[in-house]
């Protein structure tokens, strides 16, 4: 802004200011100590009501205008002889005895098309040096779910990309899925393939997607947003960002501040895709600021409204029905699990919310099978619903088939002894496992997976050698974009594997047979 | 649990009990509940109540001790002010006044004023 538009701003703001005498319910700081304040007064304040702190009280006009931005706190307890909230910013600012002015309004966060693309705080404030964003909407980060009435059954199929979700554990539209796993196993990857995949879908039915980073490092967070960018895929994300470095107050909040952002696009009739990063880590922050504002502790120090926490947020995601808009949220939060054990608090409070769970294993992992889904534990409950024809049509025996498989991989070692069906069985599942195995940021598109699981399903690795499997998978795909892109197309178009189509594709892998006769000698 | 006991012994003392009486009646409870440890906490919650209380008290901060009497009557005529006020002098105001009440802010002053037309046109 020149100095002469800035002039004449002021000028226009000074002629049209109209003084206002209204009186403001304020309290005065009693403590300040680890990210909360206990506050005296403040008769008239609510649960959930913003506070802002009169820092210009005592400070010369040319001080108080270099000052910072605002500094405000979160109503989270309101007691007998005052309130208690959390700072949500720096705390080393709040002094003992300031006056903490009440705002009389929920906390809300800006939503607007222009967040597309940008990565922003817990408060909904940038954070990427691009500057304020404009024409925002204010949405309130607690809101009421909605209700029975106002919704419809999931029916449209959300594409990870990913082989092993979309044809096993299938996630449609206004579903919530958990991916829970050990650290290091994969959880992240899955989510952020998931929305580099929405690339593919056109751009009037592409889902908006929501990154909510909870006590991640920063590193990782920009790891994760240049490889958005790299992919193209930035563009139809909003990144929220409470990174591990952020008071306890901003993770706990972040989830419910991606969520009303989602909720402004779901409103608007858009699909959109939220991902949770993780959620155990928002149940370490809040068990922090209830044992400061000193809630009750429960079980593993957890306040009691733990599983509250969890269930209103998740209850959030849903599709729309058709009179409100048709708007969709998917949730696909994260859980990170101690030594693969599903059955500790936190991770059995949110696979009863949610509606099915993608559980990753370190074994499988260490194994070298990625994604390293463990089948027998990851279920998917209404996501079934919702998988297209096609593809119903080549998974219906996957997952019974490799199931088989875990259960005969014992006899492995016995090879030798092997009557010839259970030796078969076993070669299958190991070719059927290898086809599962995909690169990490490469998701493929819906017509590519029937077709390579139409093959693997008709045994065509059978005569590939184990360790040649995923090349022979890639010469395949190569082959069918070449040589068979109409066929591909169709598939894609009609979302349904017809007599055509499976004829069309048996001629494709016999002549990919005998074009690559070097691949299928090898066994 | 120390500040439960000293708002107890605030209540009582507020309900016409003398100070003494009040705090003999919850030593007598801590007695015989066994936590008579927890004495030393409760008179300090108590005196922090007490501390509390006492800066409740109004006042109205002015930029130059002569528009005191200008404030206060202005003050009055917009809001039933039933404390007795105590002035301050405050110079960073620059000019009006800023009326504190233990529950109550009104700020009419020109720093105010000032602060919100330059966050204006600069947001």
């Amino acid at each position: 802004m020149s100095d002469h538009t800035f002039v004449e701003k002021i000028i226009k703001e000074i002629e049209g200011y109209k003084p206002t005498h209204t009186a403001a319910n304020i309290g005065h700081v009693i403590s300040v100590g680890d990210g909360v304040v206990a506050l005296d007064g403040l008769s008239q304040s609510v649960m959930g009501e913003i506070l802002t702190f009169d820092e210009d009280a005592h400070k010369d006009l040319d001080t108080a205008l270099r000052a910072e931005t605002s500094l405000y706190a979160l109503v989270l307890n309101l007691e007998e002889d005052g309130v208690k909230a959390v700072i949500l910013g720096d705390s080393a600012r709040v002094r003992e005895g300031m006056i903490v002015k009440s705002t009389g309004t929920i906390l809300s966060v800006p939503a607007s098309e222009e967040l597309l693309g940008r990565v922003v705080n817990a408060l909904g404030e940038p954070i990427d040096g691009k500057g304020a964003v404009k024409n925002t909407t204010m949405m309130p980060i607690e809101r009421i779910a909605s209700g029975v009435i106002d919704r419809k059954s999931v029916s449209t199929p959300l594409q990870t990309g990913i082989k092993a979700i979309d044809a096993m554990i299938p996630i449609g539209r206004g579903q919530r899925e958990l991916i829970i796993g050990d650290r290091s196993t994969g959880k992240t990857t899955i989510a952020i393939d998931t929305i580099i995949n929405q690339k593919s879908e056109p751009a009037e039915t592409r889902p908006i997607c929501v990154y909510v980073a909870i006590g991640q490092k920063e590193s990782k967070t920009a790891r994760i947003v240049q490889q958005l960018r790299e992919a193209g895929a930035l563009e139809y994300t909003i990144v929220v960002d409470a990174a591990a470095s952020s008071p306890a107050a901003l993770q706990f909040l972040a989830p419910f501040s991606g969520v009303a952002i989602a909720e402004y696009f779901m409103d608007k009739g858009r699909d959109v895709l939220i991902i949770y990063d993780d959620l155990s880590k928002q149940a370490v922050a809040y068990r922090q600021l209830s044992l400061l504002l000193r809630r009750p502790p429960g079980r593993e120090a957890y306040p009691g409204d733990i599983f509250y926490l969890h269930s209103r947020l998740l209850e959030r995601a849903c599709r729309l029905s058709d009179e409100k808009g048709g708007g969709s949220i998917t949730a696909l939060p994260i859980i990170e699990t101690l030594e693969g054990d599903i059955s500790a608090y936190i991770p059995t409070n949110v696979i009863s919310i949610t509606d099915g769970q993608i559980f990753l294993m370190s074994d499988l992992f260490n194994k070298g099978i990625r994604p390293a889904i463990d089948v027998g534990n990851s279920v998917s409950r209404v996501g079934s619903s919702a998988q297209t024809k096609a593809m119903k049509g080549v998974a219906g025996g996957i997952k019974l088939e490799l199931a088989q498989f875990r259960e005969l991989e014992a006899f492995m070692q016995f090879a030798q002894d092997l009557d010839k069906a259970t030796a078969d069985r076993i070669a299958t599942g190991q070719r059927m496992v290898e086809v599962l195995k995909q690169r990490n940021g490469n998701p493929l598109s819906i017509e590519k997976q029937v077709a390579v699981l139409y093959a693997a399903g008709k045994v065509f690795f059978k005569d590939v050698a184990l360790s040649r499997v995923t090349e022979a998978e890639g010469r395949f795909l190569e082959y069918l974009d070449a040589e068979h892109s109409d066929m591909l197309a169709t598939i894609k178009k009609t979302a349904q594997l017809n007599d055509e189509s499976k004829e069309s594709l048996g001629r494709a892998m016999e002549q990919f047979r005998m074009a690559h006769g070097d691949l299928f000698e090898g066994k | 649990m120390e500040n439960a006991y000293a708002q107890v012994i605030w209540r009582l003392v507020a309900g016409g009990n003398t100070a003494h009486a009040a705090i003999t009646k919850v030593e007598e409870h801590l007695k015989q509940t066994g936590r008579l440890g927890l004495l030393p906490r409760v008179m300090h919650s108590l005196a922090r109540i007490a501390q509390s209380q006492a800066s409740r008290s109004s006042s109205i901060v002015v930029a130059k001790k002569e528009d005191a009497a200008h404030a206060a009557h202005e003050a009055g005529n917009t809001h039933a002010i039933q404390d007795q006020l105590q002035t301050r002098v405050d110079p960073s105001l620059i000019g009006g006044w800023r009326l504190e009440t233990p529950e109550l802010l009104i700020d009419t002053s020109y720093k105010k004023a000032l602060l919100e037309i330059y966050r204006k046109a600069t947001s």
